[in-house]
């Protein structure tokens, strides 16, 4: 097992900046996430780690080596990718062994390791068959099981489960969950999906635009995000970011919404007054009543979203729309009056200008 | 949708048609090669009169087709198997790998298909004549001659490269991930997955090859290198020689093509069709 650390990484396409000076630690044993939008470098940073790809400026170590101009054979890492990338004239014992063969190790150990991988992925009775004769959710697990048997000091995993049903997305989610607590072997997961991120990793780094915008634990960028970008990209319905104007004191401002709500923000909120905001308030975070709450925001309900689980309700405020989510079952239909109170213990606000957070003077 | 009497008719006549024009001339050497009774240049028998193997053993022992037939053999079994592997690789490199000037390469391997033999006959010639540096022979009047000038054929290259610019590039990264080297990724990962493609440009190749005329004619003038096509022109206008003698000739010639097409039909077909449909 081993570190991977990344200093000063930036990655040039002819004249085109793609990854911007990234510095990262991940520790040994770790399941890091890195997240981001589609061209935001995830995979190309997963591909410099992997040493598909060279670095324009920069050092990666693996451990305690110097990779940065390794090959990607000599950088003992497995990687995962998004279409498998199983050889298809290969049987899935062929291609599990396939590293190992090139490695030079007899034929004998060889079986033996590609056995017992395939017996703990439950891949035993396919390990004569070809990849187009396995379903989705196989392959992947073939793609795993490569990778597993060489023991390298780190998995990559390039959206791993990009291809498969969303009902198989959640098994194999698991599938690699446990498997990283059975192995503990330092991996980097590629991912746009932010359920994944949450559920999988011990540690997430949000990319934008070949930046690092935040890196943490997943509850640190969910409950603390440091921009308008990480708030918005994690969590599902996405937080309510309303522009907003600070009024009052500045010991004891208030955030005076398009409709004219006016919300206190508490002492100490970091804001000036005349300061424009985003106001940040996460769906679970705004109660909404069918009652008339003073200082909440009126709305109407524009939508009724009911997935069984979860009832997301899409409202429209004067000016701007605001989203409420909960988990009991309500009777309520579009049209209807409400009133949004935010929780104020969650409320996060960023300035309008930079898009970056505000904290209270106790936070910062 | 049931097909009725008549189009079964229709579709057996076309069948019959097609069968005609493309078997019919080969049917006619077959039974005039056999046949005892002796034809006239241009005249082919339908039905073998007299059926007789004298033909060919007259052309196997006194025409001495053998010889000719073993120059063409060597010089397609060497040239289809170079032509094959430089095309593979040239494939490869144009298909996979990035280098500055690749487009313009590709425009010049792609623009020797538009000149035709005739025209770069006599720079051939020349170039055949010189003598190589170091050793201080020329390859003129050598079976060299006759494959070297081969080796390189634009189709094959552009066939090989689109089929193995379908290859995803995972598959690349995966076995460079595995451990595999550049010659182990072409060999073990390329290769394999553009089978049906080289066995397309080895038939293609191979009857390219078979079929030289203008090439044995400028690179030897020793009668013993010539090749089956060279002699049978040769053959064709030697007023004294027997027709049916120069018809089992042809036959001689036809054989090994038959035979190479037989083998590797299954690769041909699906070359021929990958592409075709979603899948």
């Amino acid at each position: 097992m081993g570190s991977v650390s990344l200093k000063n990484v930036s990655k040039s396409f002819g004249a085109v900046k793609v990854i911007h000076d990234v510095s990262l630690e991940i520790e040994e044993g770790e399941f890091c996430v890195l997240i981001g939008p589609s061209g935001s470098g995830k995979s190309t940073l997963l591909r410099i780690i992997a040493g598909l790809e060279d670095v324009s400026a920069g050092n990666i170590s693996i451990g305690d080596r110097q990779v940065t101009d390794l090959p990607p054979k000599h950088r003992d890492i497995a990687m995962v990718f998004q279409t498998y990338a199983l050889y298809p004239q290969m049987t899935v014992r062929e291609n599990m062994g396939f590293a190992l063969k090139l490695a030079g190790m007899p034929k004998a150990e060889i079986n033996a390791k590609v056995t017992d991988v395939a017996r703990m992925l439950e891949l035993d009775q396919l390990l004569e068959r070809l990849p187009k004769e396995l379903s989705g959710g196989q392959r992947q697990r073939v793609s795993m099981g490569r990778a597993i048997v060489r023991n390298p000091s780190v998995f990559l995993f390039d959206e791993p489960l990009s291809n498969l049903d969303a009902k198989l997305r959640v098994q194999v989610r698991g599938e690699i969950a446990d498997l990283h607590r059975r192995l503990q072997t330092t991996s980097v997961y590629v991912t746009h999906d932010q359920v994944e991120a949450m559920t999988l990793g011990q540690k997430i780094v949000v990319l934008k635009d070949g930046r690092v915008e935040q890196v943490g634990r997943p509850l640190e960028l969910y409950d603390d995000p440091v921009n308008t970008f990480v708030a918005s990209f994690l969590g599902t319905p996405s937080i309510n970011l309303i522009e907003a104007d600070v009024t009052g004191a500045s010991d004891a401002c208030a955030a005076r919404l398009p409709d004219g709500t006016e919300v206190k923000l508490g002492k100490n909120n970091g804001c000036m007054p005349g300061q424009k905001i985003f106001f940040g308030i996460r769906p679970e975070h705004a109660r909404l009543s069918l009652e008339d709450q003073p200082g909440a925001i009126r709305a109407r309900i524009h939508a009724v979203e009911n997935t069984g689980s979860d009832m997301v309700i899409l409202n429209e405020a004067e000016g701007f729309r605001i989203t409420a989510a909960f988990k009991e079952q309500r009777a309520l239909e579009p049209g209807a009056s409400v009133s949004i109170l935010p929780d104020p213990a969650k409320i996060r606000i960023f300035d309008a200008a930079t898009g970056k957070r505000i904290r209270r003077g106790e936070d910062a | 949708m049931k097909t009725t009497f008549p189009q079964k008719l229709a579709r057996g006549a076309v069948y019959a048609l097609l069968l005609i024009v493309f078997c019919g001339p080969f049917w006619g050497i077959l039974a005039t090669a056999f046949s005892k009774t002796t034809v006239q240049p241009g005249q082919l028998l339908i039905w073998p009169d007299q059926p007789t193997f004298d033909h060919f053993i007259y052309a196997w022992t006194e025409v001495k087709a053998w010889i000719y037939l073993f120059n063409s053999l060597l010089v397609v079994a060497i040239g289809t198997v170079l032509q094959t592997t430089v095309s593979a690789l040239a494939a490869y490199a144009l298909a996979r790998k990035k280098f500055r000037g690749a487009a313009f390469i590709s425009l010049a391997i792609l623009s020797t298909m538009m000149l035709p033999d005739e025209v770069i006959s006599i720079p051939l010639y020349l170039i055949l004549h010189q003598k190589l540096p170091l050793l201080g022979v020329s390859i003129y009047n050598s079976y060299a001659a006759l494959i070297l000038p081969l080796v390189g054929w634009a189709f094959s290259v552009f066939l090989l490269t689109e089929f193995m610019k379908a290859v995803p590039r995972d598959l690349e990264d995966a076995a460079r991930v595995d451990g595999a080297n550049e010659i182990q990724i072409f060999l073990k990962v390329i290769v394999p997955l553009v089978k049906p493609a080289l066995g397309t440009t080895t038939i293609f190749g191979f009857l390219m090859i078979w079929d030289q005329y203008l090439l044995p004619l400028i690179a030897v003038d020793d009668r013993s290198l010539y090749t089956i096509p060279v002699v049978l022109r040769s053959l064709r206008v030697d007023e004294i020689m027997q027709q049916n003698i120069f018809i089992a000739v042809t036959v001689i010639a036809t054989v090994p093509c038959i035979v190479v097409y037989l083998l590797l039909q299954k690769q041909f077909n699906r070359g021929l069709m990958s592409g075709a449909v979603k899948g």
